[in-house]
């Protein structure tokens, strides 16, 4: 099945970036840059693992569901990122 | 053994693995703060044991209220617990507490091997109990089996359950005063941009998705615990966010909410041998409205206690949003 294919494809690529987020989460060297590696590749990978499910899914309660998810997940993050760079900012601290 | 098979019982294996090394980090952590981080994110990978299990109750109970709210009320604690060690005071674990530390093993192991022996002394096919409940359930007028049995069969378990959590903020409230514990998060002056966006976005989601878990729990995957659990999240978000003040004159609002779900489960409790022999037996007419109205009363109860334990003060106040265009903190 084509479809099939499509759903492993974009499945493995958002692994890929969750697997990329996660090594520069503990790779590099500042909050920021660690913040730029986690929320980047988080978002992107989960909105194609969504999207990979989606197309799996067919279904339309399904398809705004995993949506659904994915925003709510893009906002959480934008705003935990925010607060800890600010965190960070106010803190004052090289870590 | 199919491929799909091997890649499940794998991921069930890293799973375990997980939790046990999760488990073993929240307790030999070397900070505070760290240990409670793993212990959150041990409640998460404790959710997806639970629907790995086919508990979807388990599992939104779980990550709601094991790795959510207990999440927050720990970072809480942990957080006036650094503050106490900088201050002048005498650092919170060098006073002399009367009990060793050592007692703890013995306690857990002896508690761990009384439970062991209590599930040993069951028989193993359940006894008659498992069979008379399944078929109970099935005529039940509620669909859910879980919520039949928290309301009915052994609505006893719930109705106590309602009486610790009420029980945990009073004792809370005694060890807060006693102790003088400095202010938790206190209200910040400027709001920060952003969170106001985020609220005004979350709010109606929570409120929409606590309702439907409310609303969902008599035929389907959850009730009053997890509704009450989103609620209480909104309302921690909402005092982080600086929209209530806590306040020390226990407000009335405030009391109606923390008793209602206990005061009008205990009256059912009296009523109901109006109709039956026993306590907390349904009546023939009206049941469904009945379990409706207690587990609104019980959700909106559970919120309130959470949100109040997590705040450590008397009560909440919700205050006029006081927006300083472009105020930074």
């Amino acid at each position: 099945m084509l479809t099939d294919w499509w759903t492993i494809a974009l499945v493995t690529v958002g692994c890929a970036f969750f697997l990329a987020g996660t090594v520069g989460l503990l790779r590099f060297p500042d909050v920021h840059t660690r913040l730029h590696a986690l929320t980047k590749a988080d978002n992107v990978g989960l909105g194609l693992i969504c999207l990979g499910l989606m197309i799996h899914d067919g279904t339309l309660p399904g398809i705004l569901r995993l949506g659904f998810i994915w925003i709510l997940a893009i906002f959480a993050a934008t705003v935990s990122a925010f607060l800890i760079a600010r965190w960070h900012e106010s803190a004052g601290t090289e870590d | 053994m199919p491929v799909s098979d091997l890649l499940a019982s794998g991921f069930d294996v890293l799973l375990c693995i997980g939790l046990l090394w999760l488990a073993w980090q929240a307790i030999t952590g070397t900070g505070l703060f760290r240990s409670v981080v793993m212990f959150m994110v041990f409640g998460l990978m404790m959710a997806v044991t639970w629907a790995r299990l086919g508990s979807p109750d388990l599992a939104l109970a779980e990550a709601a209220i094991g790795a959510g709210i207990t999440g927050a009320l720990l970072l809480n604690a942990c957080r006036a617990a650094v503050s106490e060690m900088r201050s002048d005071e005498q650092p919170l674990r060098d006073r002399p507490s009367g009990v060793p530390k050592w007692l703890a093993l013995p306690l857990s192991l002896a508690a761990g091997v009384g439970l062991a022996w209590l599930m040993h002394s069951i028989p193993r096919d359940g006894g008659p109990t498992p069979e008379a409940a399944i078929k109970a359930a099935e005529t039940h007028f509620l669909d859910n089996p879980i919520t039949s049995v928290l309301l009915d069969f052994r609505a006893i378990d719930t109705l106590l359950e309602m009486a610790v959590l009420l029980l945990a903020l009073v004792g809370a409230r005694v060890l807060l005063d006693q102790r003088r514990l400095p202010a938790l998060y206190p209200v910040p002056d400027h709001p920060m941009p952003m969170l106001p966006s985020l609220l005004a976005m979350i709010t109606p989601v929570l409120l929409l998705t606590g309702l439907y878990l409310f609303w969902a729990g008599s035929h389907a995957p959850g009730g009053a615990f997890q509704a009450g659990a989103l609620l209480g999240a909104l309302g921690v978000m909402y005092q982080l966010a600086g929209r209530f003040t806590p306040t020390h004159e226990p407000g009335t609002v405030n009391a109606l909410l923390i008793t209602v779900g206990l005061g009008l489960f205990s009256l059912f409790a009296c009523l109901s041998l109006l109709w039956a022999p026993a306590p907390l037996s349904h009546p023939e007419q009206g049941a469904y409205a009945l379990v409706l109205l207690i587990e609104f009363a019980l959700m909106l109860s559970i919120a309130a206690t959470l949100v109040l334990l997590f705040v450590g003060s008397r009560s909440l106040q919700l205050r006029r949003s006081t927006n300083h265009p472009g105020g930074r903190q």
